[in-house]
């Protein structure tokens, strides 16, 4: 099949995905709460009849089902994704305002993990049952089953609360926010300090990032060292590796020319879950480190029951994690060409 | 002496089954493995006799007493109501186990009987099927269910129980659907088709017992990850309710005193992270005693 065909049929495959996923998103929205004028306007307009009345008709509650999917789906494609009863501002604006947030840390975390996560399924492979491969498997361990929460808990507790050298949380100190102010392009402060040359702001907001990243990278790390791990053990043993053996090649070539690239692209899937790892945590990590992102909106949401923004934002997640897993494929298909044909 | 003689043909009958049992028993009876299922007895014993084992009621508010450190009398210390820690964290067991327990035995069989069907009808029935898990699978299981929780409009451990259920399903359908697959291909299948097997004979005699091992297997891992999930949906506000002895919610508790009693979020932290890596040993473990392929190698 020609590279070309195989990501275009990759993309028309996404469409049924996302179809419903905003099927299930309203199906929650709209079919589970017992009383939806309540869900969607906050209780206290539910107690005025004008105002309930006027929120029927523009969330057109009285419509039969199908046909308010039919408007929830034109509000949707028109970016549309309704007011907040409690902000009383449009979600759009306030997703505009936080997504950039996750997006960089998600991103700073994504590379970090990655490199770390390979290097360190490498350095087990090569080195397995010694030392260092024990020690690897142990943070991979430690990795998954350790509560995110209580990580990042732990981790203010030692490196604010005892120690001192790390900011507790949020993503710029007061003082520098204020004398280094940081102009917005991006949304992303890391890079819109690092394109107006503002170093104090960026060096303060790297310090800042340094504890999410860590919590929100380890159960990342975890995963993905496992499987560099795993493949690289199983390459090893190809009769491809064998041969360069006999031929006289130098470990360290044999190692990163013939087994490590064979045995990293099973590995960028894992990157594609690690997305959505990353996306879960967030919801965490920012409730605990007070980082202004899309999870810690969706948290907040949720503590002023306000419906509406936890839909959207449910939507919104659901959809970036969606397209983050085709890119993830449509990469896999261009680097292992036997994807494509099977 | 009759029922010796039984025991002894029993026995012959059923050689080949015993020395798999026994291999079994042995691989498991080593490293990682081995500290998984003392884990995961520890936390099955406190659970099971947490009213022995607790030293107060967990329940019991006790404003004089409360940011104790621990000492002989609160072993981990007591809270900002005067609870004792200690015993929270023992009735956690409980809850959480619990939790774990009832969404595995709703999500299992639910994802394996779709799985199951999709692998073994094929064609649209499967199509549908995993587009339906495609979609379970692209929001973050957390978030799902923070969505569910917040629309069914109550908080409670059984809304946490329901949310985490609806989302746990597709990885079962995932698993058993692969392996369908694979058996379906199988000569003995054609063979047993052949003879005039229905369908459901052949699901329930042959894929079946190929698909158990792997669920039990995923059940195990996901025991961890349930209560892991739990947790942190009561650590987030949805799930278990102020006061409940759940161990994310009694860190959410800790966690406006975390710089002057940092016990309070420490055990029960502690005590999720080790059953969660107790199960994942032990799932680990039994996946590679449980896998034929895996085992010989392993020897």
């Amino acid at each position: 099949m020609q590279l070309r065909i195989f990501l275009l049929k990759r993309v028309l495959l996404v469409l049924p995905t996302l179809l419903g996923l905003t099927i299930l998103v309203f199906t929650i929205s709209r079919v589970f709460p017992r009383n939806p004028v309540a869900m969607w306007a906050g209780q206290a307009a539910a107690r005025n009849p004008e105002l309930t009345k006027s929120l029927i008709s523009s969330y057109h509650l009285g419509e039969p089902i199908y046909i308010q999917f039919y408007y929830y789906l034109i509000d949707l494609l028109h970016g549309n994704l309704g007011v907040s009863p409690i902000s009383k501002r449009p979600i759009v604006d306030d997703l505009a305002q936080y997504f950039p947030n996750t997006i960089e840390l998600a991103i700073v975390t994504l590379l970090l993990s990655t490199l770390v996560g390979i290097v360190l399924g490498i350095v087990s492979a090569v080195r397995k049952d010694r030392p260092i491969d024990y020690a690897g498997r142990i943070v991979s361990l430690i990795g998954v089953a350790i509560p995110e929460f209580w990580l990042g808990l732990l981790m203010q507790l030692v490196f604010f609360y005892v120690l001192g050298i790390l900011p507790p949380g949020g993503m710029l100190d007061e003082a520098v926010a204020v004398k280094y102010p940081v102009y917005r392009i991006t949304g992303m402060i890391l890079f819109d300090a690092l394109f107006t040359a503002n170093w104090h702001a960026l060096t303060n907001h790297l310090l800042h990032m340094i504890m999410p990243a860590i919590a929100l990278g380890l159960p990342c790390i975890a995963v993905l060292s496992r499987m560099v791990r795993s493949c690289m053990l199983e390459v090893m043993h190809k009769d491809y590796v064998k041969t360069a053996r006999a031929f006289g090649y130098a470990e360290r070539i044999i190692t990163f020319k013939h087994a490590l690239r064979n045995a990293i692209v099973p590995s960028v899937t894992v990157i594609g879950t690690n997305f959505g790892v990353l996306m879960s945590g967030a919801v965490v990590i920012e409730t605990v480190f007070y980082w202004p992102g899309i999870g810690r909106y969706l948290t907040n949401a949720i503590f002023l029951a306000d419906f509406p923004a936890i839909v959207a934002t449910t939507q919104i997640i659901g959809i970036v994690y969606i397209l983050a897993n085709l890119s993830v494929d449509m990469l896999y298909g261009i680097l292992d060409p036997r994807i494509r044909f099977g | 002496m009759d029922i010796r003689k039984h025991v002894a043909g029993w026995k012959i009958e059923h050689d080949s089954q015993i020395r798999e049992f026994r291999l079994t028993l042995r691989l498991l009876r080593k490293g990682p493995p081995l500290l998984g299922i003392i884990i995961v007895l520890c936390v099955l014993f406190l659970a099971f006799f947490a009213p022995l084992l607790a030293t107060h009621n967990p329940s019991d508010v006790n404003f004089p007493e409360r940011f104790l450190p621990p000492s002989t009398s609160h072993f981990f210390g007591t809270d900002s109501a005067g609870q004792d820690v200690y015993s929270k964290v023992i009735y956690g067991a409980r809850y959480d186990l619990f939790i774990g327990l009832v969404v595995i035995a709703l999500a299992a069989p639910l994802g394996s009987i779709l799985g199951i069907i999709a692998g073994y009808r094929g064609g649209k029935i499967d199509s549908i099927i995993m587009r339906i898990t495609d979609v379970f699978f692209a929001v973050p299981a957390i978030v799902l269910a923070l969505a569910i929780s917040a629309a069914i409009g109550w908080r409670g451990l059984e809304i946490t129980v329901i949310a985490i259920a609806a989302v746990w399903w597709p990885f079962y359908t995932r698993i058993t659907r692969g392996i369908t697959l694979q058996i379906r291909e199988e000569q003995y299948i054609e063979a047993a088709r052949s003879l005039g097997a229905r369908m459901r004979r052949i699901i329930l005699k042959h894929v079946l017992p190929n698909a158990v091992a792997p669920i039990i297997v995923q059940a195990t891992l996901d025991l961890g990850y349930v209560i892991l999930t739990a947790a942190t949906l009561s650590f987030l506000g949805l799930g278990a309710q102020p006061g409940d002895p759940e161990w994310g919610r009694i860190v959410a508790e800790g966690r406006p005193y975390i710089q002057d009693y940092p016990w309070i979020i420490t055990f029960p932290g502690m005590a999720t992270f080790l059953t969660c890596l107790g199960f994942n040993l032990l799932g680990d473990g039994l996946r590679d005693v449980l896998d034929p392929t895996l085992r010989r190698a392993r020897g």
